[in-house]
């Protein structure tokens, strides 16, 4: 058992921990002593106080933004029955596990300067940001709380109506108290994922909008300032430290009067009622479909009518001096990183899971804090990961920057938090009487590892590649840091074409986004594949 | 011919089973029969060599197993949840044993089917497991135990998830494919009918100890101990001569030559009888009084009662045991 531990401790204290220590040496230690002062610049500096508090203010805002939208379509997923609801909740799951970059360049496309809706101006301002966050966190909150809403016993509101509570108290007094813990995981996500927004930010902020990601990623990059960029990691690092502590006592307790979830959904019987699941689909098809339908629409839309003309165009752009190679190679690196990031997510996080697995079922505690120790790296953000990779493994003792390792080791640590959550829990589910079972019936205890273990191992194993592939694909905020030119992923690609002047630039941007969507949705298909009925909560 | 001797085993300090003897004779049915905890399931799990930290010997024809792996024991076990591999489909999970045999897939597929319309699966062989109900997966659970054809079938409490109608179709059907077949099979329940519908013998477990092994006619005469006696529906207690008198609560009569004068508090009808409760000072009866009887008593009259001495059982005073009362446990 100390091998199997050992390996993904020893890949996260030397890819992780190290790096960060280093962030820490940057931005606090001065001329051999403690230097306080560029944290403290972060705070009086005005340019960069303004950078923590839009911060703070576009997170919050997305958060409860994204709340009040997402929960009517929860109730409408939980407690309805409408024609095409399994389609459509597949449906709106995959702005989730779109691209960062991709959803920038949609809503770019359908905001910017030839978008149906450039007369709102919403272009280059915080609503932009807003819209595109309400886009992307949608389906956490449908999922999580939606989830959680199906399973809890509509006969507890129906009791608060006997006892004569009105619709709207028996939502304030029994249904809202009851889905607490599921609505504060949905906010402590939310919240995380917008504060530590990234693409979006850098796509639709415009220069103006920078929060602390992408003025950590200014300060590398633009001004070559990496004291100050390690100052704005720290309290960056620290931020997410306290929400991540926050989130642990919000989300600990759980309702016990769990139902199966097909009894609860009911067809809506009044007007008001039909009228609620039309708006809600009309929010759906305008807010999740309008910007991907544009962005296809878009690729395909040359000046001289629809035509391939901007996918030729990702093959030819590369004489010019932007680009080293031509856009299209980018593929290939993609789909390659993605390959290498899942072997070694799948060796680092399957073993953690194995290792987590076995230690609860012997009651050990430890087990709960490597699962904890190894989503830090999720938790405080891919630029930290990508900053930290740019000033730590450059340099003796550890010199990677001119590995190509070196952006699959980064996207596996961002995977493998996800591959743990996948696998921990199929293996978890493994009833030790199952192996008995098998013994009884003949089976050796190597032919017992190998039918119950193995297959079912197996199968957890097929779900998180497909989760890792997709992340690896998608990936763009560690990638910005540590990308070499002669070999950009498709994120990056889109990126650098979005900040091209004249129509074919952009026009290659939109077509490099639908192959980037194209092969995305080609993992979530292998994820489908193998997902057990009944089985994980992803 | 299953027996086992000594059979002891301690989780932790908890003693769950407590030098268990046993003896099955092949082709005949055990029952194992005993409050939640009483370490039935235990029992069951030291003789397919589930526990490697029981003491004692487990021997089949003579031939000791205790160096011989559950998976070379040829027995057959049921769980009480079934414990089908939701991976595989109805048919596989049956086939399984047999081609852990070694039987070729033909063969195994041939006679995982003959199972399953054994059963009264036919037709379901590429159904998944969780699309089965309850009862169907009970008997999937059958077939995939029973294929192998194992020398000795362990059943926890097969029917511990199903409603009663359907338990007592599956026992009939049970006891008639063992006799069938010829199985020799140890078979736990708490269920007292399931018990003694089903089985050859039983065995009364308490607290991990063999409280009687016997016939079932003559355990249910003559429980040897107060706490079968209790255990088995011997409610009530009569003090007499210093001895102390458990009697069914058909062992006793309302009728003017009673000598224990009682009040009546409750008065309940089942169907071919009523049940009756009386008291007197401290101590409570409950007697059955035939539907058919035209002099059913109501709340509140005073009926003298009568021991009928063939259904009830004499036993030894003993202090005070709150082990003893086996009226905790809800199945009883």
């Amino acid at each position: 058992m100390l091998l199997p531990a050992a390996i993904p401790l020893a890949f996260l204290g030397v890819f992780f921990v190290y790096p960060v220590v280093t962030i820490l040496g940057r931005g606090l230690w001065a001329d051999g002593g403690l230097d306080l002062t560029p944290i403290g610049d972060v705070f009086t500096d005005p340019g960069l106080r303004h950078v923590v508090w839009f911060t703070l203010v576009q997170a919050g805002l997305s958060t409860v933004l994204t709340l009040a939208i997402g929960l009517s379509g929860a109730y409408l997923f939980a407690r309805v029955s409408f024609p095409g609801r399994g389609f459509l909740h597949a449906a709106v799951t995959v702005p989730f596990v779109l691209p960062t970059v991709v959803v920038g360049s949609a809503f770019l496309a359908l905001l910017g300067g030839h978008g149906p809706v450039a007369f709102l101006g919403l272009n280059g301002t915080l609503g932009a940001i807003l819209i595109a966050h309400v886009f992307f966190n949608y389906a956490v909150v449908v999922r999580t709380v939606g989830g959680f809403w199906s399973h809890l016993d509509p006969r507890r509101e129906e009791a608060a109506r006997v006892l004569g509570a009105g619709r709207v108290r028996t939502f304030w007094h029994v249904t809202l108290p009851a889905l607490r813990p599921a609505i504060a995981a949905a906010t402590a996500i939310v919240f995380l994922f917008t504060f530590t927004s990234f693409g979006i930010i850098l796509i639709l902020g415009g220069p103006q909008r920078a929060t602390i990601e992408t003025e950590i990623y200014r300060q590398t990059a633009v001004l070559l300032d990496l004291r100050t960029a390690a100052a704005l990691t720290i309290v960056q690092l620290v931020a997410v430290v306290v929400l991540l502590g926050l989130t642990g006592f919000a989300g600990g307790r759980r309702a016990l009067d769990l139902r199966a979830a097909a009894t609860t959904r009911r067809r809506p019987r009044s007007a008001g009622g039909r009228a609620f699941v039309i708006v809600n689909l009309v929010v759906m098809a305008g807010l999740l479909g309008a910007p991907l339908g544009l962005l296809v629409q878009r690729s395909f839309a040359t000046p001289d009518g629809p035509s391939l003309g901007f996918y030729r165009a990702l093959g030819d752009l590369g004489a010019d001096s932007v680009f080293i190679v031509p856009p299209i190679e980018a593929v290939r690196n993609s789909i390659e990183f993605a390959l290498a990031t899942t072997v070694i997510s799948l060796v680092v996080g399957g073993l953690a899971s194995v290792v987590i697995v076995a230690r609860e079922q012997r009651g050990n505690r430890l087990a709960r804090s490597l699962d904890g120790v190894l989503a830090l790296p999720l938790g405080v953000s891919a630029v930290t990961v990508g900053f930290g990779f740019l000033i730590a493994l450059d340099s003796p003792p550890l010199n990677l920057r001119t590995s190509w390792w070196l952006i699959p080791i980064a996207h596996s640590l961002i995977a493998v938090p996800f591959v743990i959550r996948t696998m921990s829990p199929l293996l978890r589910a493994i009833d030790p009487r199952l192996r008995e079972a098998a013994a009884v019936l003949g089976a050796s205890p190597a032919r017992v590892w190998r039918e119950i273990d193995l297959r079912i191992g197996g199968r957890a194993a097929g779900i998180a590649a497909g989760f890792a592939f997709a992340i690896s694909l998608g990936e763009f905020g560690a990638t910005a840091f540590i990308v070499r030119p002669d070999r950009p992923t498709l994120p990056v690609v889109i990126y650098r074409l979005l900040g091209r002047p004249g129509p074919t630039p952009f026009g290659a941007a939109m077509a490099a986004s639908v192959i980037l969507i194209a092969l995305t949705l080609t993992a979530v298909v292998v994820i489908e594949r193998f997902r057990v009925p009944g089985a994980g909560e992803f | 011919m299953l027996e086992a001797s000594e059979l002891t085993l301690d989780y932790g300090a908890v003693r769950a089973l407590d030098h268990v003897d046993l003896e099955v004779p092949t082709g005949d049915v055990l029952s194992v029969l005993g409050p939640s905890g009483s370490g039935k399931s235990t029992l069951l799990r030291v003789i397919a060599g589930l526990e490697p930290g029981a003491t004692g010997s487990v021997r089949w024809s003579g031939e000791d197993l205790s160096s011989v792996p559950t998976h070379r024991r040829q027995f057959g076990l049921m769980f009480q949840d079934h414990m089908l591999f939701a991976h595989r489909d109805v048919v596989a999970n049956v086939e399984f044993g047999l081609r852990m045999h070694g039987a070729s897939r033909r063969v195994a597929s041939e006679r995982a089917r003959r199972a399953l319309t054994l059963v009264g699966l036919a037709g379901y062989e590429s159904r998944r497991t969780h699309e089965l109900s309850g009862g169907e997966q009970q008997r999937v659970a059958l077939a995939r135990a029973i294929a192998p054809e194992p020398r000795l079938l362990l059943l926890d409490e097969p029917f511990g998830s199903l409603d009663r109608a359907l338990r007592d179709r599956l026992l009939v059907e049970l006891r008639e494919l063992f006799t069938e077949l010829g199985i020799t099979a140890v078979f736990v329940t708490h269920d007292h009918d399931e018990a003694f519908a089903i089985a050859d013998h039983v065995l009364i477990l308490r607290a991990g100890r063999a409280e009687q092994l016997g016939d079932p006619v003559e355990v249910w005469r003559a429980p040897a101990t107060e706490f079968t006696a209790r255990f088995l529906g011997f409610v009530n207690t009569i003090d007499v001569d210093g001895d102390r008198l458990l009697a069914r609560a058909d062992g006793i009569r309302i009728g003017t030559e009673g000598t224990i004068e009682a009040t009546v508090t409750a008065c309940t009808f089942r169907r071919d009888h009523f049940l009756v409760t009386a008291v007197a000072g401290s101590a409570r009866y409950e007697i059955t009084v035939s539907a058919d009887d035209r002099t059913v008593p109501s709340v509140g009259d005073t009926v003298m009662l009568e021991v009928d001495e063939r259904a009830a059982r004499r036993y030894p005073p003993s202090a005070a045991d709150p082990a003893t009362d086996p009226s905790t446990d809800p199945s009883s």
